[in-house]
């Protein structure tokens, strides 16, 4: 999108925005490098493993359940849609401790004590719903006539979904399934409920800072977050030396680029 | 919706059953299990005979204890017979205890209210102050975020990727920054406030920077060419085109503020009264009362969920818009 050059004061306020987004941080690595950095024990790494295998669950249910419910929201009657948009929205706006304690309480009531298999049950309870509604934001762009074309020209339902619709919902679906690894990954307050007991990477950062003996679990914290750093920024590089004709982002974005 | 507008292979049922399996298995089926257990309760009633039991073998037991220790002979023969007493109505009664009764009534919830009286207010202030500086802070964000160009959305989202990966860690500098105890005015709320803001304003930009990438850019420069001043430029095109996505915000920053556990704590590191899903923890993990622990999850998800739909309705944001295919501007 082409705007005007920011203005000074406007630089200057996004300055403070992200100093204000990396403060936080930057305070914890300073105290760490006062201290001493600690190698993280062995539960600490089994909680960032843990974490991860969390992380990936959660992003694998999510995405299939999400997509299922954007598909049925969007095909159901004006009123219906309305109010499964409603009822999504409301699921995704659950607060996590709601979500990690009823989603315990539940299993527990069917003999299955809280883990990560319950855990990554109750995140995806926020996940699916939040993937569901980003895909019916993203359907918002398809242009109507498209699938009316298909349709016209023979093309069978199956070949509608895979020709026009998930082509055109890839983009998100790597947006939701990134959001949704995330959210599970770094998710402190549904799972410190749902996770029984177990280590992730969050709850024992957390438990470990009320105990003050936080000094391993903040290396192994600030070790990560700086590899993926790292691996974003590199990425980003490189994506920049060959960055040529890139595909249009949104239909408007083409029309646009069409039209000059 | 016309069915020239319905998608995909004509699996419509099949479709249906896989949404309401998981909407029931992952989000109503717990929430129900969550509600039943804070109308749980104990009815005292059953208990009576069972605390009566446990009061004579208490006496009985001290009774055979003086016993043992009486020499006197008819001291002793006064208490062997009102050990005899005590066995004998504990033996009629035996016969007469019943299992526990589980009743459903408010008395849980009424067991909260106190607490949750002196938190609610509390939790929702400092949400209801989140969500409205996260916005207003996300409008020029987002404006001058677009305005770096693709580079500046390419640079939120290199940020906002380790930024997101451990919130607990980004809490815990704050109370390194600044000593929570020592905040003039509003002490460790403050803090609270100020970590509450960092998750509210990033989560409130991806959605007013969606909504202002559809502006076209076209508008504003013919405005600027029929030489509107630029808070008019904002005004009219600007604020309306990124309305829906600033609505958006709102709603996420306020319910992340007010369902949120372990930011506001650490960062406040544990001083500062109790937020509602603080309770919901303490019941659970230092009460060890999970009925308790229900009723306040209860009350805080009634919570978030109404003011969640106080601001959509605030703010005029449909359910149905997101359905109905959109219009360029």
């Amino acid at each position: 999108m082409r705007r005007d050059r920011p203005t000074r004061g406007g630089r200057r306020f996004a300055d403070l925005a992200l100093l204000f987004v990396a403060a936080p941080l930057a305070a914890v690595v300073a105290n760490r490098l006062a201290d001493g950095f600690v190698r993280p024990d062995a539960r600490l790494v089994d909680g960032l493993f843990a974490s991860f295998g969390l992380g990936v669950a959660v992003a694998a249910l999510a995405l299939p359940l999400g997509l299922a419910a954007a598909l049925a929201a969007r095909r159901s009657g004006p009123r219906l849609g309305a109010a499964a948009v409603t009822a999504l929205a409301a699921a995704a706006l659950v607060p996590g401790a709601t979500a990690g304690f009823a989603t315990l309480l539940f299993w527990r009531d069917l003999g299955i004590p809280g883990g990560l298999g319950v855990a990554a049950l109750a995140r995806a309870g926020a996940a699916a719903p939040l993937a569901a509604l980003l895909f019916l934001h993203r359907l918002r762009d398809l242009p109507d006539d498209l699938e009316a074309t298909a349709r016209d020209l023979g093309a069978p339902r199956r070949m509608i979904l895979t020709h026009v619709l998930l082509p055109h919902l890839a983009p998100t679906a790597g947006l939701a399934g990134l959001l949704a690894f995330l959210l599970a990954f770094a998710d402190h307050d549904t799972t410190v409920f749902a996770i029984g007991g177990g280590p992730t990477l969050s709850t024992e950062i957390a438990s470990r800072l009320e105990l003050g003996t936080a000094a391993g679990a903040e290396t192994l914290g600030l070790a990560l977050v700086a590899a993926v750093a790292t691996v974003l920024t590199v990425v980003a590089v490189l994506r920049r030396g060959r960055r040529g004709e890139r595909p249009p982002l949104t239909t408007a974005d083409a029309e646009r680029r069409r039209a000059g | 919706m016309t069915t020239s507008r319905t998608i995909g292979p004509r699996r419509g049922p099949l479709l249906l059953a896989v949404v309401a399996i998981w909407a029931i298995g992952l989000v109503l089926a717990p929430a129900a299990a969550l509600f039943e257990r804070s109308l749980r309760s104990i009815d005292p009633a059953s208990l009576e005979i069972s605390i009566e039991l446990d009061r004579l073998h208490d006496d009985l037991a001290a009774t055979r204890w003086d016993w043992e220790r009486t020499p006197d002979a008819e001291a002793r023969a006064d208490l062997d017979r009102r050990m005899r007493l005590l066995a004998d109505r504990a033996g009629r009664l035996a016969g007469q205890e019943t299992p526990p009764r589980v009743v459903h009534d408010l008395s849980t919830h009424a067991r909260g209210l106190a607490a949750e009286a002196r938190a609610l207010p509390r939790t929702l202030g400092l949400a209801v102050s989140v969500a409205v500086v996260a916005t207003l802070l996300a409008y020029p964000l987002a404006w001058f975020v677009l305005g770096a160009g693709r580079g500046g959305v390419g640079l939120v989202a290199l940020l906002a990727v380790p930024w997101a990966l451990l919130p607990v860690l980004r809490a815990a500098g704050w109370p390194i920054l600044v000593e929570p105890t020592a905040v003039p005015l509003f002490g460790p709320d403050a803090l609270r406030f100020v970590a509450l803001l960092e998750v509210g304003l990033l989560a409130a930009l991806p959605p007013t920077l969606a909504a202002l990438r559809r502006l076209d850019p076209g508008w504003i420069e013919a405005a600027r060419d029929l030489g509107a001043e630029p808070w008019i430029i904002h005004r009219r095109i600007v604020l309306p085109a990124a309305r829906p996505g600033l609505a958006v915000g709102a709603i996420v920053a306020f319910a992340l503020a007010a369902g949120a556990l372990s930011t506001p704590w650490i960062a406040s590191g544990g001083h500062g009264d109790d937020d509602l899903a603080r309770l919901v923890w303490r019941a659970v993990f230092d009460a060890g009362d999970w009925g308790l622990a229900a009723a306040h999850a209860v009350v805080l998800t009634l919570a978030v969920l109404l003011g969640a739909a106080l601001l959509a309705r605030l703010f005029g944001l449909a359910p149905s818009d997101l359905l109905a295919p959109r219009r360029t501007r």
